[in-house]
């Protein structure tokens, strides 16, 4: 398997989402998980094997944003990311390799810290239950 | 003066904005002026020729987003808007969804809707004020 390939007009958050509202450091598209950068108070795109701040994933981007716009990110919940996603049931996922990915967690290779993401659902998306665990495979 | 040709990427709020948060109806970029529908309260792109409703503008998109995505908008305050604007020059809802335009160039038919005021540094100043009187 690889990183999911999101078509960002189809990210749509549930009716049981939760939110943080940031502005972001990065250009970001929907579907993008995101950690805080703490020096710079913006949120950047996460990465599993950037560093251990970065795979500190805080939510994932609801919306397209520029550096110093607005970001809403949703933290919890059911979070649709579309048919084109391929998306696997009951799937664990958890942040990818590249800046804002999502894989699953086959896909986890030395180097990475584990981040998990959520669990698959069969309507396209993913519960989402954050949590970085600074474990590193 | 033709309508402000924006760049999305370069919209950012000012430190005195006051914002909007509601959903995309449309996909809307950074910089485009839109109004809530009544019916479905999604935020889509105002048009001054489009009708009262539709020029019955809410604010400025701050970010972009498709239809059913958060949106945050800056309703007051200062704003750099991502193109050329002129210090003092009066600015309004353009004929093209989501447009902004000089003032003097809103047509005849049209629906006059006030979007703000030309600030230095390629800035605006918002006071947005929908007239719902069309320009004889």
């Amino acid at each position: 398997m690889a990183e999911l390939t999101i078509s960002p007009a189809a990210v749509l958050s549930g009716a049981d989402a939760d939110f943080y509202q940031g502005i972001s450091g990065d250009t970001v598209t929907a579907g993008k998980t995101m950690y805080l950068d703490s020096l710079s108070n913006r949120l950047r795109l996460a990465d599993a094997n950037g560093s251990l701040d970065s795979a500190e994933v805080v939510g994932v981007a609801l919306h397209a944003a520029s550096p110093e716009q607005p970001l809403r990110v949703q933290t919890r919940g059911t979070l649709t990311l579309g048919i084109a996603a391929g998306v696997g049931t009951s799937t664990v996922y958890i942040v990818g390799g590249t800046p804002g990915g999502i894989a699953p967690v086959a896909d986890k290779a030395p180097g990475w810290y584990c981040s998990l993401v959520g669990v698959g659902n069969a309507q396209a998306g993913v519960y989402l239950n954050l949590f970085p665990s600074h474990t590193l495979a | 003066m033709p309508a402000i040709a924006i760049t999305p990427a370069s919209v950012v709020a000012g430190a005195d904005a006051d914002f909007f948060q509601g959903y995309a109806g449309a996909t809307i970029t950074a910089g485009m002026a839109v109004y809530e529908d009544a019916q479905d309260h999604k935020l889509r792109g105002a048009d001054c020729d489009g009708g009262a409703r539709a020029a019955n503008v809410k604010g400025i998109a701050l970010h972009g987003s498709s239809d059913g995505q958060p949106l945050r908008i800056q309703i007051a305050g200062t704003l750099a808007i991502g193109g050329t604007t002129v210090a003092g020059a009066p600015y309004a809802l353009g004929a093209t969804a989501g447009v902004i335009t000089n003032a003097a160039d809103v047509l005849t038919g049209s629906f006059y809707t006030a979007i703000g005021v030309g600030a230095p540094n390629n800035r605006l100043k918002l006071a947005i004020a929908p007239s719902g009187q069309v320009v004889p």
